[in-house]
């Protein structure tokens, strides 16, 4: 029987010949990762039940990002157990303090995800491994306990929705505006339970920042999982960083899928999420006079090299707009360096930017950057639910870099296009 | 449940079935939306369809739910019911009908009926 792409990857981790959507099956997974926040809870699962031993020291990722470095006790007492259960086991992609970055930038940038692994987190944004070709979900912190404890998940096989995608996106559009274009068209529950299978020629105009940005959304229309095609960018991308061998699965061409949808790229037009769904969303130029307090550039969608660059060629020799905190958060320490080195970060000072040390912080309103009352925050993040970051009163509008920094310069939402 | 029903969590007895419509459970990816219906002595919940990450949390903390439509729309407030989880066959006794849902595979039924993933690979481990 024809499969998608992602069936294909977990009936090979089940050891089956075929799987069908619906089907309940028990897989290997390559990697099992949690943050700060939902490994405390599966290491309390995992002892609680008894459990001594972990199926595999180097298959086990736990990043500290959320409330790192440390916002309060709680976090640091988080962080603390972590770090314990760390070392008692001796797992080898623990993350701390210096070395730690966003963890959905953080593990493609090791080399810990590739193509045709199953990859299971206890985190909504695990999906954006799909960029590399991976099967990779969100799960529970007790899917991560079990998952540590022996190796293995269980999944419901998803049906699938297929994006052709054409052409080549203008200039300042991104795989943000993409992706939050695709969720304002099908809805915040458009994939529910399926996979978001990306393919044809437009894929291969696209970088694989802009890929990242677009499988790590995937979950906000509702998806299990988001996934790209292996092409010769992916393989770039994983020649020096993986270092074991991967396997390369396609979509039989007479897949099922259960809508497909031609996206022709070249119309899209850099776009907006408005308060408070990512559905919500509108196209720049539909956009009048909103000011704003705040802008947000980073998190696990948007805090990548090329996302910095596009931020900084718009910043040069510009300063952000009276009244407006700017606040850059390269994902991870490699990509700070880089950003460094570049002159991106003295861009971004010299604009009147903080530049920040790697975290999840004002995304999940946990710390550097949270709002008062009646705020309005341009975000280069995920998701725009009500208290998000901050006050329930305040507004979140998710956009790609590009806007993020010329609403940081006009101090109101706008594309770069009005500073030209 | 407040929203459907104020006076739920007074009335609700053991062994009470939930009967849902579409997406039920969406909304939280917590473990705590499961464990709070399973705690108040639901034996069962049924639904046309269940949001992901509750579907994953109620079958991982040992919470019997079957997917199964036609129970979801001819089933009333009220109607006593008998499952056979293993089959997949709701009876309504009221009614006197009988509905057909996708029985879990073995693996599935028996993490439920452990109460648990956890402790389900326990078992399994025999330790």
């Amino acid at each position: 029987m024809a499969m998608t792409m992602s069936q294909k990857i977990l009936a090979t981790h089940a050891g089956l010949p075929e799987v069908k959507a619906g089907q309940l099956i028990k897989a290997k997974v390559d990697m099992v990762l949690g943050n700060d926040i939902t490994t405390p809870v599966a290491i309390n699962e995992f002892e609680k039940h008894g459990f001594d031993s972990i199926f595999d020291k180097d298959k086990i990722s736990i990043v500290l990002d959320h409330f790192t470095p440390n916002k309060d006790i709680k976090a640091a007492e988080q962080s603390k157990q972590c770090r314990k259960f760390a070392s008692k086991y001796q797992i080898t992609n623990f993350f701390d303090v210096g070395e730690m970055g966003v963890e959905h930038a953080l593990l493609p940038e090791k080399g810990l995800v590739a193509s045709g692994e199953v990859i299971i987190g206890a985190d909504s944004h695990t999906c954006t491994y799909g960029a590399l070709g991976a099967f990779s979900t969100g799960v529970g912190s007790t899917d991560m306990a079990a998952g540590m404890a022996t190796g293995e998940a269980w999944f419901k096989v998803p049906a699938a929705l297929k994006f052709n995608l054409t052409s080549k996106p203008n200039k300042w559009v991104s795989g943000k505006d993409i992706i939050l274009h695709i969720i304002g068209k099908i809805g915040v529950d458009g994939a529910l339970y399926k996979s978001m299978e990306f393919v044809g020629e437009g894929v291969h105009h696209l970088s694989m920042d802009d890929r990242f940005a677009m499988a790590n959304m995937a979950i906000e229309a509702g998806a299990k999982n988001g996934i790209f095609p292996v092409d010769e960018k992916a393989k770039a991308y994983m020649k020096y960083k993986v270092t074991r061998n991967y396997n390369i699965y396609e979509a039989d061409a007479d897949a099922l899928y259960d809508e497909v949808h031609e996206m022709d790229l070249a119309t899209i037009k850099p776009t907006v999420a408005f308060p408070h769904l990512p559905s919500n969303t509108k196209t720049v130029d539909e956009i009048v006079n909103i000011n704003i307090d705040q802008v947000i550039i980073g998190s696990c969608t948007n805090g990548r090299l090329e996302d910095l660059a596009i931020a900084a060629e718009i910043l040069k020799n510009r300063k952000v707009a009276q009244g407006v905190r700017a606040i850059i958060i390269p994902a991870t320490q490699k990509i700070w360096l880089e950003a460094s080195k570049l002159g991106y970060l003295d861009t971004f000072i010299k604009a009147g930017c903080a530049v920040s040390t790697p975290t999840c912080g004002p995304c999940l309103g946990g710390h550097m950057g949270i709002m008062a009352a009646g705020e309005k925050t341009v975000a280069t993040t995920n998701r725009n639910f009500i208290g998000r970051m901050g006050h329930t009163s305040s507004e979140i509008y998710l956009a790609s870099p590009a806007v993020a920094a010329a609403s940081a310069v006009l101090g109101k939402i706008a594309a770069p296009f009005a500073l030209e | 449940m407040v929203d459907i029903d104020a006076a739920f969590a007074g009335k609700v007895q053991k062994g009470d079935i939930i009967v849902g419509g579409n997406n039920f459970g969406c909304g939280s990816s917590r473990e705590h939306a499961p464990l709070s219906i399973k705690a108040s002595g639901v034996s069962c919940v049924i639904a046309k369809s269940f949001a992901r990450i509750f579907y994953r949390n109620s079958i991982n903390i040992g919470l019997a739910i079957m997917e199964c439509p036609e129970a979801s729309e001819k089933t009333e407030q009220g109607d006593e019911l008998s499952i056979d989880f293993d089959a997949g066959i709701i009876k309504n006794i009221t009614k006197n009908e009988s509905y057909k849902a996708e029985p879990f595979p073995e693996f599935i039924k028996n993490i439920i009926k452990a109460d648990g993933l956890l402790k389900s690979l326990k078992n399994s481990l025999g330790r």
